[in-house]
């Protein structure tokens, strides 16, 4: 009798550990936090900058938030917010504005945007961002393999704001996973790897004045910044000079 | 991600086969034995004899394993033996690890034939079968708006006629002599959504051509190129 009570007790407190975890770990993440406590938590982990303005707060989903600030020293930087431990957390601030890809999750392209806070200074029309991957062929004892170039462009206007979120197109993402489907079916060996030339895909951007001169956006390529760690995950975009694209009409 | 259209039936049967047979062997030699093994400890010494050192080749893009030197066995031995006694009780138990190599390399070369009998690699219909959700995506600026899938594709995959890749050619024809500005590509659509022959784990890549007369179908194993009389496509004006 007793070791059943015993047995029962463990149970029940396994249970509520259970689902303690569960609530802490899974439930709804509380209200964003108001203007004022987004730049005093801005200012108080990132001191080098003075946050005075907050121009957005945009939802990558429900537990990734991009928000763009303006500071006392007129940069134009972003913070990436996390629902991290019970609570809304920093993961990253950058003064500097230039584009970057934020991957939501790593293993699903669908949750991979683009962010970006240009400097009004640098008097910026458009972006182009560009997905990529080189044209490329492989010839080996009369086994030949071809990759044809990928290049596929989506514009975006600044006209109405200088500062933006935006998923990747729909098509690029069919292409990111049609690729890894195929690498998931039939591993091949190692030494078969070779017959195969570097298949990796990139991202890259032009900016253009509002002629639609290819333009360098000088003040929004400065500044600095710091991460918490692996919370979230940037990429680097590579700038692209017109002359590199293909094709152009 | 659909699980259905990477998965390779016939690697499956053989690998539940090759397992089957040698847990049935492992039954029998302990059924044999007079001093009988634990069992578990049994089932370790087995995992154990399969570690083995082996050569490796390529046999029609497909890597084969030829056990050469017993090293699961070697180790096993080298714990057991100051014990004589329970090196006596699993010693076979480690050989069988060890052979069961060769049952796995005999599942490897029934795979292979087989599998090319269901799933001939030189048959456009085996890396396309399902077309329902097929769509074509422009990969390329040179490639013409947003063409369309002809719904009678699959009988005329039928017709295609395999023929030489000529990589560097292609190559050369498009990066020679052109400024990267006019460059055009030669495959500047991609099909997608389709699927493979069921049960071939063969999902690949698709690249259709600039005149939408080629197929260039990429496994990651290789790359097979077909050409058709009529074009696939159809553009939207």
């Amino acid at each position: 009798m007793k070791k059943k009570s015993f047995l029962m007790t463990g149970i029940a407190v396994a249970v509520i550990l259970f689902a303690m975890i569960y609530w802490f770990e899974f439930s709804e993440p509380n209200p964003f936090p108001p203007i004022e406590q987004l730049l005093e938590e801005i200012n108080n982990s990132y001191p080098e900058v003075t946050a005075k303005l907050i121009q957005d707060t945009s939802f990558v989903d429900e537990r990734h938030v991009v928000v763009p600030f303006i500071s006392n020293e007129n940069m134009y930087g972003l913070s990436y917010w996390v629902w991290k431990n019970h609570e809304w957390q920093i993961a990253e601030i950058d003064t500097s504005g230039i584009p970057r890809l934020f991957k939501a999750n790593k293993n699903n392209p669908s949750s991979y945007y683009f962010v970006w806070n240009i400097h009004p200074g640098d008097a910026l029309g458009s972006i182009e961002f560009y997905f990529v991957r080189d044209r490329n062929f492989y010839v080996s004892d009369n086994i030949h393999t071809y990759s044809p170039k990928i290049q596929m462009m989506k514009e975006v206007s600044l006209k109405d704001k200088s500062y933006g979120v935006m998923q990747l197109p729909e098509e690029w993402v069919t292409i990111i996973e049609e690729f890894s489907k195929s690498q998931l079916a039939n591993k091949p060996s190692p030494s078969f790897q070779h017959f195969f030339p570097d298949q990796s895909m990139y991202f890259g951007w032009i900016p253009y004045d509002e002629m639609k001169r290819e333009s360098y956006p000088e003040l929004s390529s400065n500044g600095g910044g710091f991460s918490t760690g692996d919370d979230v995950e940037l990429e680097h975009v590579m700038i692209f000079n017109r002359v590199d694209v293909e094709y152009l009409k | 991600m659909n699980i259905e259209s990477t998965f390779d039936v016939v690697a499956t049967v053989f690998n539940i086969i090759a397992w089957s047979g040698i847990l049935f062997w492992v039954y029998r030699v302990y059924k044999k034995q007079i001093i009988k093994p634990e069992i578990w400890k049994m089932l370790i010494v087995m995992i154990v004899g399969l570690f083995s050192f082996s050569i490796k080749f390529n046999l029609f893009q497909s890597i084969i394993n030829i056990p050469i030197l017993p090293l699961g066995v070697w180790i096993l031995y080298f714990i057991l033996k100051p014990r004589e006694e329970s090196w006596q009780k699993y010693r076979s138990f480690a050989w069988v690890g060890f052979w069961a190599n060769f049952i796995f390399l005999a599942a490897t070369l029934l795979t292979l034939p087989i599998h090319y009998l269901i799933y001939p690699n030189d048959k456009l219909s085996t890396y396309i079968s399902n077309i329902e959700h097929a769509a074509i995506v422009t990969i390329h600026p040179s490639g013409n708006g947003q063409p369309l899938v002809k719904d009678d594709l699959l009988n005329q995959l039928e017709t295609m006629e395999k023929q030489k890749i000529n990589s560097s050619e292609w190559y050369q024809d498009i990066v020679i002599n052109s400024d990267t500005n006019e460059r055009n590509e030669r495959f500047p659509y991609q099909l997608v959504g389709t699927f493979p022959k069921w049960g071939s784990g063969l999902h690949s890549i698709i690249y259709i051509e600039e005149d939408g007369k080629g197929i260039l179908v990429s496994t990651p194993k290789e790359q097979l190129y077909f050409r058709s009389e009529m074009s696939l496509i159809e553009r939207v004006e």
